[in-house]
């Protein structure tokens, strides 16, 4: 119960972390960066904590961590975060059934809203993404911030549990949320079509004020991969924002 | 009640003491059978005395112990065996005290009915299915651990995984592949059906392989064939005999312990046995340890055989399997975050059986009856992959029992027409109520999941087997099923009572053997098999990891179309088996992801319309050469292909679709022995085998792809025989070039080199 309140209570206290970053003068840094493909457990059991990404880390390998701590107060600083706690439902026959349901919250600063990550939808699928090699001011103007999420609303005042039909609720309103979910995108897929040909493709403005490109390539993964989500993004070279 | 139980060993001896007196005034004659030309022991010769009802088997070394009438005038013993000539060996009275010594020649080219008795992939040529039986000198040979060992020996079948691993049979596997323990249907807890980790493979005599579909005589399941379990009859030896084995494996440190005890006499034969096994977490090729990958298993089982005549046997077979700790491998699943662990996994089996060929020995009746009861603790313990930390526990206690029976009915109406009949019964009942804790949140909740659901299958058959001449002959069948499938005690709020689902089917079967030459058979079957869905499929939601499987209470059965085409035979030395298959399923139950609910979920549907092809090519060699009497070899070669094909919604039987999973691609085992008989009833053999598998190129989406290995294994051997015990001394190392690689479809790597010593004394 402890450990619950407290990933609450630290959903308010986050900004703080992120005050020292405002005076930061935004930055585009130039040169070539490379596609960086990630795999993160999906398990809500496993992935407890979220999975922290930051696109653009002191240290490049250290670019992405599983948390440890609850999300705001982990001394990782992330751009986004692949979470997944367990929500609760009861079934037909009376059983209690536990089920993950994994979101990506972009950092949202109450606070100081102008040190929140931004994304925005430019496109879908594989193909896009490679393609996708240049931005222009349209969409920097259409980037946006999420809305806050606050879970303690989507608990059960009896039992505690986190409710699977609040939560999902909540998810509806983010910008990247629970799109990339592959229920939500197998209806879509014609003949011949792959789960990656069709994931939206986000354009997503970094704590630190940098330019990058995002999707999840596949949230279930395959063979060995399976119980993992694959995700991929690249930095865009200052050079290519125009 | 408490004096009697108390003294059961008491009343045990005493009736041991009883039996051997009332038949105490024949006398014992012991002796060994050979072949005429090689010198090697031969098993399972029948030796019988003329007049009497005296009968015995010959052991694996050729031994025999047979009680004759010494009143008779004439004593005449007579020997028989399907690959050799009949011999009748009169003896006088003084001869009787001696052991004696005979020699079997072979009769190769002019029996029909051949069993080929290469210890390597041994088939059955002249049935109408194919037919492979892996026997005990397999299983010793081997040193094999568990029941997957042996089964992958034979073409068609392929190990996942150590220990537990899913069976499957030219590409079907589970519901769809009946596994029996001497004919009588095995069913097991598991979602997926029977698996072998819980049978005593060392209480076994053979192992019998049918592929193809046998719906008629065995109904629901029996799609892609029958796996029956053939235990060792006590009857085998005569008097008291006494069997210690024991064994060791390098790589998981795996510790086995066997013994039994056996006595018969003419009427009654009694077996007890015992086996503990404890292995280890074993290592991969590259030396990193599998976690979790640990068993151990401790079993006992009593069997009573009454053989009043020749005309009736009666059999009661108890077993108790006392299984687990066992775990799966850290891993199995795709992720290192959650370790799965049986805690326990018991099972007992009880079956009453007999036998009866009334006076007019145009009849043989059989009858059975068996009852199961099994318990399976099945714990799964998620950590977090930020700090390692316990994060979930789901424990699942899995109760099932079913009982059954059948009685048939083999009856010869002349010469040339032979039809078999029979019912059959069986009433499976499961529970499994499951605890969830969360440890992470503090939360903990009891589910009841599913409380006495269960099937019921019941049928009906009959068989025609004609001959039609000396070369043709036709086996017609058909049998009606009626099958209940019962929800049980858990069900929707909104109903009352548990929903309950009636279905009937039918199923039939026209099979053609033509015997081309004498020991060349060409088949062809044509059958219509099914199988019903399970209150699992209709009723129950099952919860995997991170997912639901949502059960359909609309399913319908599921249905084969099978076209088997076979040709096998024995020319000399040498023995093959053709076998190809194409199966059209109709309505396979499948799972498709579940669009009516949130989340990534599934649900059991019928799937239309798939197709499974492929062949298995088997040729093996059992001999000597003539200059090298004293050297016997066996080599056998497979080749198996199969392709499965899922079928969209009207495309037609033959267009190509999505691949099926749990196709095995190309594979092929070649097995390779060489014995030698020494003086003083010594003998040694070396062995080699190696199994290649291919790439499998043809996947599902999101299917897995492992690149081809190849896995080679060398074994070595010494028995010989004393006064009044015979020992043997084995050792196989598998994967003996250390290779590392993954098995189809596993996504964990298989168990690097190993190396296994077998101790077997009997006396």
């Amino acid at each position: 119960m402890i450990k619950k309140s407290a990933i609450s209570f630290l959903l308010f206290i986050f900004a703080c972390t992120a005050c020292n970053k405002q005076d930061v003068t935004p930055q585009i840094p130039t040169g070539t960066f490379d596609v960086k493909n990630y795999k993160a457990e999906r398990h809500p059991t496993i992935n407890r904590m979220g999975f922290g990404m930051d696109f653009v880390h002191d240290s490049l390998s250290t670019d992405t961590l599983y948390l440890t701590t609850s999300m705001y107060q982990s001394s990782f600083k992330w751009d986004l975060l692949l979470y997944n706690e367990m929500s609760y439902y009861q079934n037909n026959v009376g059983d209690w059934v536990s089920v993950g349901n994994p979101v990506i919250f972009i950092y949202t600063d109450t606070i100081n809203p102008e040190n929140s990550v931004k994304a925005y939808k430019v496109g879908e699928g594989q193909t896009f993404f490679t393609q996708f090699t240049s931005i222009n001011q349209n969409m920097i103007d259409s980037l946006k911030a999420d809305t806050w999420v606050n879970l303690q609303k989507a608990r059960d005042s009896k039992t505690g549990y986190l409710l699977r039909d609040s939560i999902l609720e909540l998810y509806n309103k983010l910008i990247i949320g629970n799109n990339f979910r592959a229920v939500s995108l197998q209806e879509r897929l014609d003949a011949g079509e792959k789960e990656a040909d069709i994931q939206p493709v986000y354009l997503v403005q970094t704590r630190d004020k940098y330019y990058a490109k995002f999707m999840v390539y596949q949230y279930k993964g395959n063979g060995v991969d399976v119980q993992k989500t694959l995700i991929r993004w690249q930095v865009f070279d200052g050079e290519n924002i125009h | 009640m408490s004096i009697l139980r108390k003294n059961i060993p008491i009343f045990f001896v005493l009736f041991l003491l009883i039996n051997t007196n009332i038949y105490g005034q024949t006398i014992k004659l012991k002796g060994i059978v050979i072949d005429s030309v090689s010198q090697h022991p031969i098993k399972a010769v029948y030796i019988s005395q003329y007049g009497t009802h005296y009968n015995a088997v010959s052991d694996s070394n050729g031994v025999f112990h047979l009680s004759i009438d010494t009143t008779k005038a004439s004593i005449r013993i007579l020997f028989s065996h399907v690959n050799y000539k009949k011999t009748i060996k009169k003896l006088t009275a003084n001869a009787t005290s001696k052991t004696l010594k005979i020699q079997l020649v072979q009769a190769v080219n002019r029996v029909d009915e051949v069993t080929v008795e290469a210890p390597i992939a041994r088939m059955m040529v002249s049935k109408q299915y194919s037919m492979n039986i892996v026997g005990e000198t397999d299983m010793k040979d081997d040193i094999a651990g568990s029941l997957i060992d042996l089964l992958e020996k034979v073409p068609g079948l392929y190990k996942k995984s150590e220990y537990h691993s899913a069976i499957v049979l030219r590409g079907l596997s589970g519901k769809r592949l009946l596994i029996t323990k001497d004919g009588n249907r095995r069913m097991g807890n598991y979602p997926n059906g029977f698996m072998g980790e819980t049978v005593n493979i060392y209480n076994l005599s053979k192992i019998e392989i049918i592929k193809g579909p046998g719906s008629v005589k065995y109904g629901s399941g029996a799609m892609a064939g029958i796996i029956n379990l053939v235990s060792t009859s006590p009857f085998d030896q005569q008097g008291f005999h006494y069997r210690l084995e024991s064994g060791y494996s390098s790589n998981d440190k795996e510790k086995n312990l066997l013994g039994s005890i056996n006595w018969s006499n003419e009427h009654h034969a009694v077996n007890l046995s015992g086996r503990y096994c404890s292995a280890n977490d074993f290592k991969y090729a590259n030396g990193e340890t599998a976690q979790n990958s640990f068993h151990t298993d401790k079993d006992a089982a009593l069997s009573y055989q009454w053989k009043p005549s020749q005309k009736l046997i009666v059999s009661l077979d108890n077993e108790l399997h006392l299984g687990g700790p066992w775990g799966y491998p850290k891993g199995f699943s795709g992720t290192n975050y959650l370790l799965v662990t049986n805690p326990t996994d018991n099972t007992y089996h009880t079956a009453l059986s007999s036998t009866w060929t009334p006076d007019s020995s145009k009849h043989k009746i059989q009858t059975s009856a068996f009852y199961d009861k099994e318990y399976r603790d099945y714990k799964q313990d998620y950590y977090q992959a930020g700090n390692g930390a316990l994060s979930y526990t789901q424990e699942t206690w899995y109760h099932d029992f079913y009982f059954g029976g059948k009685a048939s009915d083999e009856y010869s109406v002349n010469n040339r027409l032979t039809v078999n009949y029979g019912v059959d019964a069986i009433y499976y009942r499961i529970s499994t109520p499951t605890d969830v804790t969360d440890h992470f949140l503090g939360y903990y909740f009891k589910n009841n999941v599913s409380r006495n659901a269960g099937v019921t299958l019941t049928g009906i058959y009959a068989e025609a087997e004609m001959q039609w001449n000396e070369r043709l002959s036709n086996t017609l069948g058909i049998r009606a099923n009626y099958n209940s499938i019962v929800e049980g005690e858990v069900h929707d709020t909104n109903q009352t009572a548990g929903r309950n689902e009636q279905i009937a089917a039918m199923n039939g079967m026209l099979a053609t053997k033509y015997k081309i030459v004498p020991n060349l058979y060409l088949t062809l079957n044509l059958a219509r098999s099914y199988r019903t869905p399970d209150a699992n499929e209709m009723f129950i939601n099952n919860y995997g990891m991170g997912y639901i499987t949502y059960a359909n209470p609309n399913l319908k059965p599921e249905y084969g179309y099978n076209f088997d085409l076979g040709l096998r035979g024995r020319i000399h030395n040498f023995s093959f088996d053709f076998s190809t298959f194409y199966y059209f399923l109709h309505q396979l139950i499948s799972t498709e992801i579940n669009t009516e609910v949130k989340g990534l979920n599934y649900i059991y549907t019928n799937i239309g319309r798939a197709t499974i092809k492929g062949g298995e090519f088997l040729i093996s060699y059992n001999g000597h050469f003539n200059r090298f009497p004293k050297i016997n070899i066996d080599a056998s070669s497979n080749f198996v292909v199969t392709y499965g094909n899922e079928i969209k919604n009207g495309d037609s039987w033959f267009s190509n679709g999505e691949a099926l999973s749990k196709i095995p691609p190309f594979n092929s085992r070649q097995e390779f022995k060489i014995s030698y008989s020494l003086p003083k009833e010594t003998s040694v053999y070396i062995l080699a085998d190696n199994l290649y598998f291919a790439q499998q190129n043809k996947i599902p989406e999101n299917g897995l792809s492992n690149p081809s290995y190849d896995v080679t294994g060398i074994g070595i051997g010494l028995s010989k025989k004393q006064k009044h015990f015979s020992w043997s001394l084995r050792t196989k190392v598998t994967n003996a070039f250390n290779y590392s690689y993954k098995p189809f479809e596993s996504l964990i790597p298989g168990m690097g080199r190993n190396v296994k010593v077998l101790l077997s004394v009997r006396f």
